[in-house]
């Protein structure tokens, strides 16, 4: 046997998400909504609106890998399919920016079914290589094939839609707040339901988990499939913003690696973790400003260490401090 | 199509095989062995590139000479981060070690962009642009030598695998820790000095990379990829597998390209890569069970 004899991407004991932790970070999370929809101009809102976006993406992610325990790095392949479907069905001229976003969702996540059949066959680090290798397909079709609309090297140009630049902003943060209730609503619909079981016990070992009669192939499909179309619509609400979209940009194996980074200091398989992360990175990434390189080096470094010593995540490092205070708490008090 | 042309693109894809080969090496062992995918192995190949251009910086010297210089550095390095990183992701989540050699590759790549410039360095070699012809064909002089030191390192790295007591002892650990370190291996040790061994060999494919093309700080992206096919292509921890793949690999990715544009080679690798995953994920040589 040339693998170790457990390939599932998680062990041990889950994150400790306590209600406590889930609640502060959910209440954070509204009242920065709330305070930034005022002023929807300034850095601020530029960063919520990131957190936003990166969250749903993170979210996305965390259904297959989080909780299928599949390290799939695809979702910038997801990510760049859906900023082109969306792009090129505004440009046909026959959609609004919403039905188009939910027509490409349900577009990618056709997709992500019927690659992910083949592709979710392999384990561990094939289905690394797999993955990666499925986004880079993506990537290399923008390149090389002219779509309807598509000028040089693969760029779309998009109209902007809506009047004025201010109300223009004001309209996509809200299909960003949208996006994120969405991704975390499913993520918990599925995280709650008989499905999500199974796929904790693919996690574990997928093979007891056939054996014992949990329907892996449909189950592992299925995440593949809401990932594949969240993932898609993110893409779209971006491609739409920013009105430019090019292939290197938006099949960027950086945007992989952000997932990546955000689940992991977020928390692996929670449902608010990879919105937490997405808010330390980004947070961090704009409070170092000009120093592009040292913050990139401390960043990687930073990894690391997260990495090595609280691989749960700063979820469960906050939701494991909040139990000891109050457990202190109440020990001092009574 | 005339014949002189197919022959030519053959004889490319060979050499061109023979760069990925070299590329390859240092991956199937720490691949194969550790069971760690290493997703910095690009870095690795651009350290190995700049080792030549500070070389070639302070004695002004021919790249060439630089080689054992890249692969001492190289080891030292590998070592470093097998111990500082890669030893702690082996036999744990996979995601951790995704994650993990990933924000390695961010460290090492942002250190050489804080070093140097992100502007492309040329390290030319005295025979970077010597070719010679055969009949009617050209033969660049470095690639031919990319290809034969290709060839001699996969060589000498089976046959050191096979016969010295530390190549017995890396494969025992690839096969089985738990027995190795009951027959009294040195499992960690063997660990790192596998990855550095590996890192060393990659280093040596940079700096020869780093002679026939620019030499820039993501110049390893371009390998990345390639690298990997060729591995499991050849079979993961089979130096010999993984040079019959390169080439087979080389000579594929230039005739497709004569068939259907250069735009396309990229596209081709990654439809070999999923055909090759899906049909045989075990290799196309004997299965892993090295």
């Amino acid at each position: 046997m040339p693998w170790p004899a457990r390939l599932s991407s998680l062990e041990g004991r889950p994150p400790d998400e306590s209600g406590m932790a889930r609640g502060l970070v959910g209440v954070v999370a509204l009242a920065m909504l709330v305070v930034v929809y005022g002023f929807t101009q300034g850095f601020q809102a530029r960063l919520v609106a990131d957190v936003l976006l990166w969250g749903s993406i993170a979210t996305a992610w965390n259904i297959i890998g989080g909780l299928g325990g599949y390290v799939s790095l695809a979702s910038h392949g997801f990510y760049g399919l859906g900023a082109y479907v969306a792009g090129m069905l505004l440009l046909q001229g026959a959609f609004d920016p919403i039905p188009a976003i939910i027509v490409t969702g349900v577009v990618a996540a056709v997709f992500g079914g019927l690659v992910g059949l083949p592709v979710l066959r392999l384990r561990g680090h094939y289905l690394i290589l797999g993955s990666l290798a499925v986004a880079e397909a993506l990537h290399q079709i923008t390149l090389n094939v002219r779509l309807p609309g598509m000028g040089a090297g693969g760029v779309l140009q998009l109209p902007l839609v809506g009047l004025s630049l201010e109300s223009f902003n004001r309209y996509f943060y809200l299909l960003l707040v949208g996006l994120w209730l969405v991704s975390l609503t499913i993520f918990t619909l599925v995280r709650t339901s008989r499905m999500g079981t199974g796929l904790l016990a693919i996690r574990q070992d997928e093979d007891a988990a056939a054996v014992l009669g949990v329907p892996t192939t449909r189950y592992k499909v299925m995440a593949f499939a809401l990932t594949a179309g969240l993932t898609a619509m993110a893409g779209s609400v971006w491609g739409m913003w920013t009105t430019h979209i090019e292939p290197g940009q938006v099949f960027g194996l950086h945007i992989m690696i952000q997932v990546l980074v955000m689940t992991i200091v977020g928390g692996i398989g929670t449902s608010l973790g990879p919105t937490l992360g997405a808010f330390i990175v980004l947070w961090l990434g704009r409070r170092a400003g000009g120093l592009q390189e040292w913050s990139a080096l401390a960043f990687g470094v930073g990894v690391l260490l997260v990495v090595r010593m609280a691989p749960q995540g700063l979820i469960d490092v906050a939701g494991r401090t909040a139990r000891a205070a109050l457990a202190r708490l109440t020990r001092s008090s009574g | 199509m005339r014949a002189a042309v197919v022959i030519q693109t053959v004889v490319n894809g060979l050499l061109l095989g023979g760069i990925y080969s070299l590329v390859a090496l240092g991956l199937t062992l720490i691949f194969g062995v550790l069971h760690v995918i290493n997703l910095g192995h690009g870095a690795l190949v651009t350290l190995g590139a700049y080792t030549g251009v500070v070389f070639v910086g302070l004695t002004g010297l021919d790249p060439l000479l630089a080689l054992p210089v890249a692969a001492l550095f190289g080891f030292l390095i590998g070592v470093v981060i097998e111990r500082t990183v890669v030893d702690s992701l082996i036999g744990g989540p996979l995601f951790n070690s995704a994650v993990g050699t990933l924000a390695v590759d961010m460290v090492l790549v942002t250190l050489i962009l804080l070093v140097f410039s992100p502007t492309p360095v040329p390290l030319d070699s005295v025979l970077s642009f010597e070719s010679f012809r055969i009949g009617p064909l050209s033969i660049p002089v470095m690639r031919l030598a990319i290809f034969v030191i290709g060839g001699a390192l996969g060589g000498s790295l089976a046959l050191f695998l096979r016969r010295s007591r530390l190549g017995r002892s890396i494969r025992a650990v690839q096969m089985d820790p738990e027995a190795a370190a009951l027959q009294g291996v040195n499992v960690r040790r063997t660990y790192a000095v596998t990855f550095g061994l590996g890192a060393a060999l990659t280093s040596v494919a940079g700096l020869m990379v780093g002679t026939i093309s620019a030499v820039r700080p993501t110049m390893g992206y371009d390998y990345l990829l390639v690298a990997f096919i060729v591995v499991i292509l050849g079979g993961l921890g089979r130096p010999l597998g993984a040079l019959v793949a390169a080439y087979l690999y080389g000579m594929a990715a230039n005739l497709s390209v004569l068939l259907v544009g250069a735009g396309w080679t990229q596209a081709i690798a990654v439809g070999i890569l999923l055909l090759l995953l899906l049909a045989r994920p075990q290799g196309i040589f004997k299965g892993t069970d090295v």
